[in-house]
């Protein structure tokens, strides 16, 4: 496989998937919002931990049907109050950006961090949902899974060398029938800034050259 | 509670129910809906959640009415009253064994919480702006040149900046 056949794959995908998420029809943006804060006090009802998710949930609209409905801080940098903690000591924080449809809502964008205790590996994971599909989409998916970028080092190269062969496999980034019902794929994260986020593309996919040059060797 | 405050609470209010007992929600107006049909309608389902509302006190009449055919509310799903302050006292005086049903349940409605104020609103901005190093201004400018990058965060920059013209 050439990388040309990847980024077609690649595009393929993005394109699938903006047409699920245009066809995917959520109720108006009040319900959305009720029905995340009912499973949450549900799902903090099962558990030991302490929440208030009646307090958590915050929704803001603004001009032209567009809603954000939030949990916990934008940029989390570390536990507070406004997180949901589960037992296992984890924190979960997402935003979710919804624009009016009809009598319902679509979906614009997602992230939900879950953030797991110090010390274990990888330390959060985030799921991402962009707006619209990227220039080139093997840098950057419609949907993907950030991970931290050292825990990930850590767990992949522990049985895999070198660790980005692994790290940036087409397999991620091309779904096979595991892989389309596991869209996500794994992206570098720790971003502190643009130039941070694109070093780490280019990292990747230097990787990612690698990595095909291998499988065609 | 202005009456379009009061109609939007109860909106919520159906919606909330409906969304944490995973039951539909019918809301009978009290003003509105013919009372020899109330007792029957509250049983065609049983088992849903209803809620009685009246946001003017319809009369002690009705209150009377209500009273005597008191063993209709028994039923397996919730009934809630949503009652304007001044209907409190009339249900009292002239319905007192729902008011002994009703016992110290009684709570009053206040804002939802769950809109974001402008404290958080502005809270949020400063961390996405301390994070990603860049002003309110810049990121503005950048999705109006269409070099912002697609990505969640800065579609929430936008949106709590107040332009959902540029998502």
């Amino acid at each position: 496989m050439t990388i040309e056949d990847a980024l077609k794959r690649a595009t393929s995908l993005d394109t699938k998937l903006q047409a699920q998420v245009d066809g995917f029809h959520l109720p108006p943006a009040h319900k959305v919002f009720s029905g995340i804060r009912a499973y949450l006090i549900r799902r903090a009802d099962e558990m030991s931990a302490t929440n208030n998710p009646w307090n958590l949930l915050k929704s803001k609209e603004v001009t032209n049907g567009i809603w954000l409905i939030t949990l916990g801080p934008t940029i989390d940098k570390g536990p507070t109050p406004g997180h949901f903690i589960f037992d296992s000591g984890a924190r979960l924080s997402f935003g979710l950006t919804l624009r009016d449809h009809e009598h319902g809502t679509r979906l614009v964008s997602f992230r939900y961090q879950y953030q797991r205790p110090d010390g274990t590996s990888p330390n959060f994971l985030r799921f991402d949902l962009n707006p619209a599909a990227h220039g080139n989409p093997l840098a950057e998916p419609l949907c993907h899974l950030h991970p931290s970028l050292l825990s990930v080092l850590a767990v992949v190269g522990a049985g895999l060398s070198p660790p980005s062969s692994s790290f940036a496999s087409p397999g991620l980034v091309i779904s096979n029938g595991a892989g389309r019902r596991f869209f996500f794929r794994i992206r570098s994260c720790e971003c502190v800034g643009l130039r941070r986020e694109k070093s780490l593309f280019l990292f990747r996919l230097c990787g990612y050259r690698e990595t095909l040059s291998k499988v065609a060797a | 509670m202005p009456l379009q405050d009061s109609e939007k609470a109860l909106n919520n209010l159906r919606t909330d129910l409906s969304s944490l007992l995973q039951k539909p929600t019918r809301v009978f107006n009290l003003q509105d809906h013919p009372f020899e049909q109330l007792g029957e309608s509250l049983h065609q389902p049983g088992d849903d959640v209803v809620i009685l509302a009246a946001t003017v006190d319809p009369g002690s009449a009705l209150w009377s009415s209500l009273d005597l055919i008191r063993s209709a509310l028994e039923r397996k799903g919730p009934i809630i009253f949503w009652l304007s302050a001044d209907c409190v006292p009339s249900l009292s005086e002239h319905a007192p064994n729902i008011r002994s049903f009703i016992g110290g349940g009684i709570f009053a409605a206040g804002p939802d919480g769950g809109m974001m104020t402008e404290e958080d609103r502005q809270s949020r901005l400063q961390q996405l702006a301390e994070h990603y190093q860049l002003t309110n201004d810049e990121i503005v400018s950048r999705a109006l040149s269409g070099t912002l990058p697609s990505e969640p965060h800065f579609i929430e920059w936008l949106v709590l900046l107040g332009r959902g013209d540029l998502v």
